[in-house]
């Protein structure tokens, strides 16, 4: 069996405007293979790595360059240029970070999150996993809920389930006796199915499945013309 | 995080101008009304008497006054000021004169051929831009003398004079009742904005509080923890303790940066807003709250002892758990009527078999929720967490 967390030769490369964080995650998390980093996602698409991933911050403007792209806008160009992305950020609120799926983005990790729960996220992304926290999980589970994301299996909707009460792999593995590998599995099916509906649907929509009032979510949802802003 | 909008912190809607444009559009709408009352007279008041060109210029002059002063309203959206309104008041005393020749007598009340009594009533009822007191009164005073110059010939007998005094009365009446109402109204308007200003200030004090409290405790423990780093030992010197409550404060920072809904101090019978509520008293923890299934299950006199239970439970997370995730979930049922909320945390977990459950679990949550309806299942492995679930099944 294959190990789900081995880092193999995955590369991932680092956006983030804090040199902090841009000198130190490498170092951090010794067995992933990141072969660049850059202060702002225009540095990035102008050097042009060979990664498999890119890990992009979501807020990249500061003094220093107070033009650079950064949310929904650079994920979009960061997807474009045939990236991979996971978002790894301070951000908290949910919408918001539903709003970077809808994006593009395959992940959304809390710089807050453990070393060894980052390392997990990362590797998770770079198979094609959706990676998100349960608040937002919980999210996609009403939307399945509600018929809107109508073509799940009966396990598939048992992990998603579980995934959005926080339990763990192990944990679901005990009460839906399957293996964590077949666990994966599912949820890896499902996360196309999730991210092509929130990258296809509109803002109505999804305020429409999840009972929200009329521009709740407007504020935060992608756009095509935000991305257009970068070119 | 509370964020104030525009409407909020009064920028784009405060009362007071609004109040002034409503009470300009009365004024104008007052001297229009005037000016159409007299229109169908027009023909009628050249027709008579020998000043035809004189009583031509009266009835112009009115017209354009008029016009003029509704215009004015309408364009500084408010009624006219001081200045404006000495020329008006000016204008209708010389009117009131003017009226002495080109106006018979007997024409001079009961009819619009003599317009020049209503008219000089609507002018006072157009001084409420005049705010001050003194001004104001000197102008009235001036109108009532001018229309008692006007109306006085007409008495011939004892019987006249009622007539002339409850001409008189209207004006001293009615302008000072439209001049005090429009002072009311614009206080209240005042007072709407400094109070809108005041509930603003306040919201952004609490937020300051708020985001003081959310790093005060983090920057000291940071600044101990730097202190300890520089001198090299971080992982192997640093009293246990201080990672906890760095752990805590932590957790305290991201509560805060999350936002979310305030505590509002009484159980809501929405299932989602009863666990949002709760999740704000448990900033401390590393807390994620999903309720989005739940929006709209409501809950019947089960929500005061619901909400203790989560306390209870959230309590021993708290204390017990040393959980770095802990989920609040919440849903009504997919196949059945009824709802279930998880409380999910990965912390040690414990052996379920061997554990006693203390009074906050035994009598908080078991024993207070039963009687409900409400079955409490607890599953707990050592070192995977702890995942708390209560079901109530079944209609209400």
């Amino acid at each position: 069996m294959t190990d789900p967390d081995q880092s193999s030769d995955v590369r991932f490369s680092l956006v983030d405007d804090a040199t902090a964080v841009r000198e130190s995650l490498a170092v951090l998390l010794p067995d992933l293979t990141f072969v660049s980093s850059h202060p702002s996602l225009e540095d990035f698409l102008a050097a042009a790595p060979r990664a498999d991933v890119v890990i992009l911050d979501l807020h990249l403007v500061n003094l220093r360059q107070p033009d650079a792209a950064q949310g929904v806008a650079a994920i979009h160009a960061a997807v474009d240029a045939g990236y991979r992305v996971c978002v790894y950020t301070q951000e908290e609120r949910r919408f918001v970070l539903a709003s970077c799926l809808a994006a593009g983005a395959t992940g959304v990790v809390s710089k807050s999150s453990t070393l060894a729960e980052t390392r997990t996220a990362f590797l998770a992304v770079s198979r094609g996993e959706l990676v998100a926290p349960p608040s937002v999980t919980g999210l996609i589970e009403a939307l399945v809920r509600r018929g809107r994301v109508t073509v799940l299996n009966k396990r598939q909707r048992e992990v998603l389930a579980g995934r959005a009460r926080g339990l763990t792999y192990a944990e679901l593995s005990r009460t839906l006796y399957l293996s964590e590998s077949t666990l994966r599995g599912y949820w890896r099916d499902l996360s196309g199915v999730v991210s092509s509906y929130l990258q296809d649907s509109s803002p109505g929509d999804i305020e429409r499945a999840l009972g929200l009032g009329p521009g709740d979510l407007v504020d935060h949802w992608p756009t095509r013309s935000a991305a257009d802003d970068l070119d | 995080m509370t964020v104030m909008t525009d409407a909020q912190t009064g920028t784009d809607a405060a009362t007071l101008p609004r109040a002034q444009r409503a009470i300009g559009l009365f004024v104008a709408g007052l001297r229009l009304a005037t000016l159409a009352q007299m229109l169908p007279s027009l023909v009628a008041a050249l027709d008579q008497g020998e000043h035809r060109a004189l009583t031509a210029l009266t009835w112009a002059v009115a017209s354009a006054m008029a016009l003029a002063t509704a215009a004015v309203c309408v364009v500084r959206r408010r009624p006219p000021g001081t200045a404006w309104a000495c020329l008006d008041t000016a204008v209708a005393v010389g009117l009131l004169f003017v009226g002495l020749v080109t106006v018979p007598v007997e024409l001079r009340t009961g009819s619009w051929i003599g317009f020049q009594s209503a008219y000089s009533l609507s002018v006072a009822g157009s001084l409420v831009g005049v705010r001050d007191v003194r001004i104001w009164g000197a102008l009235v005073g001036t109108l009532v003398a001018a229309r008692a110059v006007y109306v006085l010939p007409i008495i011939s007998t004892a019987a006249d004079v009622p007539t002339v005094v409850g001409e008189l009365f209207t004006m001293l009446g009615l302008a000072p009742l439209a001049w005090f109402g429009v002072g009311t109204v614009l206080r209240i308007a005042q007072d709407a904005d400094e109070s809108r200003a005041y509930a603003a200030r306040l919201a952004r004090e609490d937020e300051e509080r708020k985001a003081r409290a959310a790093i005060h405790n983090g920057t000291a423990l940071m600044k101990i923890l730097v202190d300890q780093g520089a001198l090299g030992a971080v992982d192997s010197r640093t009293p246990s303790q201080v990672w906890v409550q760095a752990a805590t404060e932590l957790n305290r920072m991201r509560a805060y940066l999350a936002g979310g809904p305030g505590q509002t101090g009484e159980e809501p019978h929405d299932l989602a807003e009863l666990v949002e509520n709760i999740a704000t008293e448990f900033t401390d923890l590393p807390l994620d709250v999903v309720p989005d299934l739940a929006r709209g299950t409501t809950l019947g006199a089960e929500a005061t002892d619901l909400a203790t239970a989560l306390r209870s439970i959230l309590i021993n997370v708290r204390q017990h758990a040393n959980a770095t995730r802990v989920v609040l979930h919440a849903e009504e049922l997919e196949d059945t009527p009824g709802w279930a909320v998880t409380v999910h945390d990965d912390g040690v977990g414990f052996d379920t078999r061997e554990t006693t459950y203390g009074v906050g679990i035994r009598t908080l949550t078991l024993d207070q929720l039963s009687p409900h309806g409400i079955e409490t299942t607890i599953d707990s492995v050592p070192g995977l967490g702890t995942t708390v679930t209560l079901t109530r099944e079944g209609d209400r």
